[in-house]
């Protein structure tokens, strides 16, 4: 069984988000855990996988939409090579933001609607294969891993007390303890939101630097940009994002 | 033999171009075919092909650097398995630019100084690949043939008889050929000029639509951007250029 946790105290997105992995999950088993009422997102999530009886966890955004197809297979497809899987991410960690070692070092790819809500942007910020290896943090919009992650990694709730960078310190907390991290770039969703970068965020990242002081990677560039391409439909935005090069390999 | 084909009017440009190739092709029989009075780059060369003794061609813009080594085994290399080669292109043609089709259907990567002249722009296109094949039609900055495609495929310097859109027009001739394109991520340079997309291109580039008018795909987006990084030196250049995932990853 595959289990689902959400910290979400929105309603209607709480229904929206329910409603999609209830029909990405199909005829799959598969059990959803709301958190509707977490302290941070660390909190939210530890109390999750407290309750979760899943051998996969998944711990996602409350504003996502899956694209893809064959989620469940997907996800159990890749925890059987890799311990803990994200959708972006980074194989360079030199700061607060997994973004900031540019070029060749980010991967992943995912979706926004433009503000006409018709069409569609995607962010590529590396997809050279369906799954890139040796990563060293993620994103949090969409995790997921084996349950025996958790046993060896906690959420830092303590320092990670407010709802940003819990997910880069997760995932490099078990980057640092040898488990194996993954950027699946086969599982596509829509992220109804884009990130805030702030103060809020500026505080917890000086929290996670200063944690993490002397094990980041120094940056090498400071002038980048992704790959982006603005599409008609999710037909089409999940087209570009599995590109055929991916299955012809001379 | 490498014939390398320049057309050029410049003479300090072709000082260093040939210095350039000097350097990259080391101690390999090689052969420098210069074009100086060229009506359209169509015309100059096919007049270079003429004259070119090697068995395989180069043909290269007078404005570039050589960054990546092994030059003449990597061409090599390549042509075994492709006939006609590039470092920019695209694997969908939707119109007279071979960049339209966006990610991720455009391939290849190639550096530019910035205006300060010390920093170095890369734009990557895409590069997952040491080799991208399935290629439709190529960027003319830096192209390698086997002789043998020049047999099968003329430059039309009667429809392009300016310096745009020869590129594009004669390697879409050799894909609708049945001849094997690829771009090669692996052969890095530095072009020393941008290009100049002007009226007089924008002519070129509604002669080849018409001329190909049934054969192109429709885009598939409105707006798109390509990877690009500024790095501090060419080495630090060549390391983005071929990034470990090359080598190591499963599919």
């Amino acid at each position: 069984m595959i289990s689902v946790v959400i910290c979400s105290k929105d309603a209607d997105r709480y229904a929206a988000v329910e409603a999609m992995y209830h029909a990405a999950f199909g005829d799959e088993p598969w059990e959803l855990i709301r958190i509707p009422d977490a302290q941070s997102l660390a909190e939210g999530y530890a109390r999750g996988v407290a309750r979760a009886k899943g051998e996969q966890i998944i711990l996602s955004h409350d504003d996502v939409h899956i694209l893809s197809p064959q989620l469940p297979q997907r996800v159990r497809s890749h925890l059987e090579r890799f311990d803990l899987i994200g959708i972006v991410g980074t194989s360079r960690l030199c700061n607060g933001r997994w973004i900031s070692a540019g070029f060749p070092y980010i991967f992943g790819q995912i979706c926004h609607f433009q503000p006409d809500k018709r069409s569609i942007f995607v962010d590529v910020y590396g997809a050279p294969r369906r799954v890139i290896r040796n990563i060293q943090a993620l994103d949090g919009v969409f995790m997921a891993a084996r349950r025996a992650v958790f046993d060896k990694v906690a959420f830092d709730a303590a320092t990670f007390d407010g709802f940003h960078l819990y997910d880069l310190d997760f995932s490099y907390a078990a980057y640092q303890s040898g488990l194996r991290l993954a950027v699946a770039n086969d599982i596509n969703l829509v992220h109804f939101s884009v990130g805030a970068f702030g103060d809020e965020y500026t505080k917890y990242a000086k929290r996670f630097e200063a944690k993490w002081a002397g094990k980041l990677a120094p940056l090498t560039s400071t002038e980048y940009q992704w790959s982006g391409v603005l599409l008609r439909s999710s037909r089409h935005a999940l087209e570009v994002m599995n590109p055929p090069y991916w299955d012809d390999e001379p | 033999m490498i014939s390398v084909i320049v057309c050029s009017i410049d003479p300090v440009r072709y000082a260093a171009v040939e210095a350039t190739y000097r350097a990259a092709i080391g101690n390999e029989p090689w052969e420098l075919i210069g074009i100086h009075d060229a009506r359209s780059l169509a015309e100059g060369y096919t007049r270079g092909v003429a004259r070119a003794q090697g068995e395989t061609i180069i043909l290269s813009h007078d404005d570039v650097e050589i960054l990546s080594p092994d030059l003449p085994r990597r061409l090599r290399s390549h042509l075994e398995h492709f006939d006609l080669i590039g470092v920019a292109g695209t694997t969908r043609l939707c119109d007279g630019r071979w960049i339209s089709a966006g990610p991720p259907y455009i391939f290849g990567q190639i550096c530019h100084f910035q205006p300060d002249r010390r920093t170095v722009a890369v734009d990557i296109y895409n590069a997952p690949r040491r080799v991208i094949e399935n290629i439709q039609a190529l960027d003319g900055v830096f192209m390698a043939a086997r002789r043998a495609v020049f047999d099968k495929v003329a430059f039309d310097a009667a429809t392009f008889d300016g310096f745009h859109l020869y590129d594009l027009d004669f390697t879409f001739t050799a894909y609708q050929a049945g001849l094997r394109l690829a771009v090669v991520n692996d052969i890095n340079l530095l072009h020393l000029s941008p290009g100049k997309l002007d009226e007089v291109w924008k002519g070129y580039v509604r002669l080849f639509e018409t001329k190909w008018r049934g054969r192109l795909h429709p885009s598939p987006t409105t707006w798109h951007q390509w990877t690009g990084t500024v790095v501090r030196s060419r080495l630090h250049a060549l390391e983005v250029m071929n990034p470990p995932y090359w080598e190591n990853e499963p599919r």
